[in-house]
């Protein structure tokens, strides 16, 4: 009787704190998986927002680098992992979009609970200076009379071209390349004529003048060359998009996603992260988890005709 | 160009920026000797800590660490036939004969000595023909690559001590482990038997581990106790030092290993390894004492650990120059300079000429510092030989573990080595050579992906080759190294 009064006093105590402190949840460190190695722009753009959020959250955040299955292996972990909010992952459309229609994934939308997103990748369309091409409409109508490559890492770059393709009638014939970098040399070199990557890989090349920029491929202007007007404004209904937002597990406590909502919405707007944003060629771009999950779906249901379309999809 | 070599040595000349380029060469050298922890591991670790140096001296410690690492890879290659990093692979193949034959030091020494040569040699390549080099980069397109590849390929011919039909059937293997993964044009997956592993293909740390390392300790296992314990250091000091006749043999294959390792290096898929594995194939072919390679030729570890040396060099040029990362460690140094916002390209040198000149005064320093903590190291390491093998044959397994592990994180990566272990164990046993094997799977890759790029943008069409002379030559040659293969194979069965 008294060892059960004693064990009840016990627990009580161990229990008491916790109750206390529910209201300041997260009581110890948040994870976060990062799909790709570190270095890259999600990597980087991970680790500044992180920073914030360390702040904002009182806890430490720490990130975990998921390499591997070409950027799936990470949100599957995220999948996997306890429902709790203390594990979360960064990713966008090419590890929840894309990748599930070129790989076997055991996951879907349906395994996350979305938290907001925070920064989105610009796109352009380029081609080499040498090239007679001096417009956005020059390089359409030359597509139109014949067969026009262009070089790309792969989706959504190269979906924005089909779109272009399918709205203009032109023939654009897509050349995959390992990485943004060896497009971007390829189109410098004349062996693609025109390119659509982000502006890391292509800076350099459109301020030394051996690249030419016909268009932003992305909602708005490049900072760089505000004077280059996007797709849109060029009367083409074309924008290529992506963008780095959280992941959980689905099953996360409504509470506790609503607390890291907060943090993530509150670390975004930091003048520091667009900073650093801004030298991966990323702009900061604020999405409730809302709008990212549904952002998610539909370019889930839209890439997948697409690529198959292509050739570029696993069979089902 | 010497005031801004003179600016770069200003800006080398803190006591923070010199123990920063110290401490990148004895990094890289240790992660070099480690089998299995590679560069582009070690560099990923340490980012996230050099974002609290200034952008010049977190460059110069990465810098330091992905060129010295061609130094320390060659150590273990030699003395115990498990390459160090991947550019050393092939010195196993000559190399570690040597040390069996009591010439590790001469091997050793000979890396060192023509390393730092060839390095000397990438940095005066870096510093003068910067402009003038990316152009080339420039014009190498899809067919140039899968040319320059077709070229390589041809080699394996030379490679065929065993047999043609051997060699061939190792390349055939080599190039399927190469297509594992990844279709480079269609983006789906292939070979992969349902493991997730497998769709980044098959690494060459375990790959390589295996085949060499792995499969030598199986060797020595099964070897007899008395036996196993041959390799014995030199007596003298004297004898840790290359012979004059091993020093000779060795000029040719230096320069040429320096200027090949150099121009491989530059091309975006390029790099060390492949500038070794393509000079080891040459001297191969130039050698006049065929019979030798595959038994301890000195030209086996010159060539290859020159080219290595240079080709790091040589893969700044595009780094520096056009913001272009030619393989993955060069990517990760490029992340490097963005997260300190740094743009590399053709305007570094207007808009942060320290940076440009920091790095290369940095790397002749480094390269200094590389020699001398190489060469009299050698000694010491040689010394490592009088270690019964059975305890140091326990000791390297678990360090192979543990590499092979730390690179992903992965335990499938363990199972692959071991597997790649046993296969290494019974290819040899069968009378197989492992080069063409490894030298297939290192060139296949890149050759795939470029021929299919060069189709689709040709649209099927072969006769686009004719307007491109550097794909022709490159052709040419791979067509008469296959010839003239055939043809000394020939005269030596009538002379037989």
């Amino acid at each position: 009787m008294q060892r059960r009064t004693l064990l009840a006093a016990g627990a009580a105590g161990l229990f008491a704190p916790h109750l206390a402190r529910a209201a300041t949840w997260p009581e110890r460190e948040v994870t976060i998986i990062v799909q790709y190695g570190p270095g890259g722009s999600t990597d980087v753009s991970t680790r500044a927002i992180a920073a914030e959020m360390e702040k904002i959250l009182g806890v430490p955040v720490q990130i975990v680098n998921r390499p591997g299955g070409q950027g799936t292996v990470g949100p599957q972990q995220v999948a996997a992992a306890r429902p709790d909010g203390y594990t979360l992952g960064t990713t966008g459309l090419a590890g929840l979009a894309i990748a599930p229609h070129m790989l076997d994934v055991p996951y879907s939308a349906d395994s996350f609970a979305f938290l907001p997103a925070f920064a989105r990748y610009l796109y352009g369309i380029a081609v080499r200076a040498e090239s007679p091409h001096r417009t956005l409409a020059d390089l359409i109508a030359a597509a139109r009379a014949k067969r026009t490559t262009f070089g790309a890492t792969g989706a959504p770059n190269n979906i924005g071209m089909f779109d272009l393709a399918r709205l203009t009638g032109a023939r654009f014939q897509f050349v995959p390349f390992g990485s943004g970098a060896e497009a971007v040399t390829a189109a410098i070199g004349g062996h693609v004529e025109a390119v659509i990557q982000n502006p890391p890989e292509m800076l350099p090349a459109l301020e030394s003048g051996r690249l030419r920029l016909l268009a932003s491929a992305s909602a708005g202007r490049w900072k760089e060359f505000p004077e280059v007007p996007t797709l849109r404004e060029q009367g083409h209904e074309v924008v290529v998009d992506s963008m780095i937002g959280f992941i959980g597990p689905r099953g996360i406590p409504e509470e506790r996603r609503a607390v890291l909502a907060r943090a993530i919405l509150e670390a975004a707007q930091k003048p520091a992260l667009a900073e650093i944003l801004g030298r991966f060629g990323m702009v900061p771009s604020l999405m409730q988890a809302a709008e990212f999950e549904t952002t998610v779906r539909q370019a889930h249901d839209r890439f997948g005709p697409q690529l198959r379309e292509a050739g570029l999809a696993r069979k089902r | 160009m010497m005031d801004g070599l003179l600016h770069g040595f200003a800006v080398l000349s803190t006591w923070q920026n010199l123990s920063l380029c110290l401490l990148g060469a004895f990094l890289g050298t240790l992660v070099g000797v480690l089998p299995g922890l590679g560069p582009a591991t070690t560099i990923a670790l340490l980012l996230p800590i050099t974002l609290k140096l200034d952008p010049t001296g977190a460059i110069i410690l990465l810098a330091g660490i992905y060129y010295g690492v061609a130094y320390g890879g060659t150590l273990t290659s030699v003395l115990m036939r498990i390459p160090g990093e991947a550019s050393s692979v092939v010195t196993c193949l000559d190399g570690y004969e040597m040390a069996r034959r009591g010439r590790a030091g001469a091997a050793l020494g000979i890396a060192a000595i023509g390393s730092f040569f060839a390095s000397t040699v990438g940095i005066l390549g870096v510093m003068l023909l910067s402009p003038l080099l990316a152009e080339l980069v420039i014009a190498f397109g899809p067919w140039e690559y899968a040319a320059l590849m077709l070229a390589g390929l041809s080699l394996i011919a030379f490679f065929a001590a065993s047999g043609l039909a051997k060699a061939a059937l190792m390349a055939l293997l080599g190039l399927f482990l190469g297509s594992v993964g990844i279709d480079p044009i269609a983006g789906t997956p292939r070979f992969t038997f349902g493991i997730p592993e497998l769709v980044d293909g098959i690494n060459i740390t375990p790959l390589a581990l295996g085949l060499f390392g792995l499969s030598e300790l199986l060797f020595l296992a099964l070897a007899r106790p008395g036996k196993a314990e041959i390799l014995r250091p030199p007596n003298s000091l004297l004898g840790f030092l290359p012979n004059r006749e091993e020093a000779r043999r060795s000029v040719a294959p230096v320069l040429r290993g320096s200027v090949l390792g150099f121009l491989v290096g530059l091309l975006p898929g390029g790099g060390a390894v492949l500038a070794s594995f393509l000079s080891y194939a040459v001297e191969r072919r130039l050698t006049r004492r065929p019979e030798e390679f595959g038994r301890g030729a000195v030209e086996g570890v010159a060539g290859p650990e020159a080219a290595n040396n240079s080709g790091t060099a040589g893969a700044f040029i595009p780094l520096l120059t056009l913001g272009i990362p030619s393989n993955a460690v060069t990517a990760l140094l490029l992340g490097a300079l963005l997260i300190h916002g740094v743009q590399p390209g053709p305007m570094i040198l207007e808009r942060q000429p320290e940076i440009y000149w920091g790095v290369i005064a940095s790397m002749y320093l480094g390269n200094l510092i590389l020699l001398v903590l190489n060469l009299p190291l050698v000694g010491l390491f040689v010394r490592a030989l009088e270690i019964p093998r059975r305890f140091m044959a326990a000791a390297i397994l678990s360090i192979c573990v543990i590499g092979v592990y730390s690179t992903n994180l992965a335990t499938f990566d363990i199972l692959l080595a071991v597997g790649f272990g046993l296969l290494g164990f019974a290819l040899r046993r069968g009378g197989f050579d492992l080069g063409p094997l490894i030298l297939a799977y290192v060139l296949g890759p890149t050759f795939e992906r470029s021929l299919r790029q060069g189709l689709l943008i040709a649209d099927g069409n072969l006769l686009e080759l004719a307007d491109r002379p550097i794909a022709l030559g490159f052709i040419l040659a791979a067509v008469a190294t296959l010839a003239g293969a055939v043809l000394l194979r020939n005269r030596a069965r009538v002379a037989d």
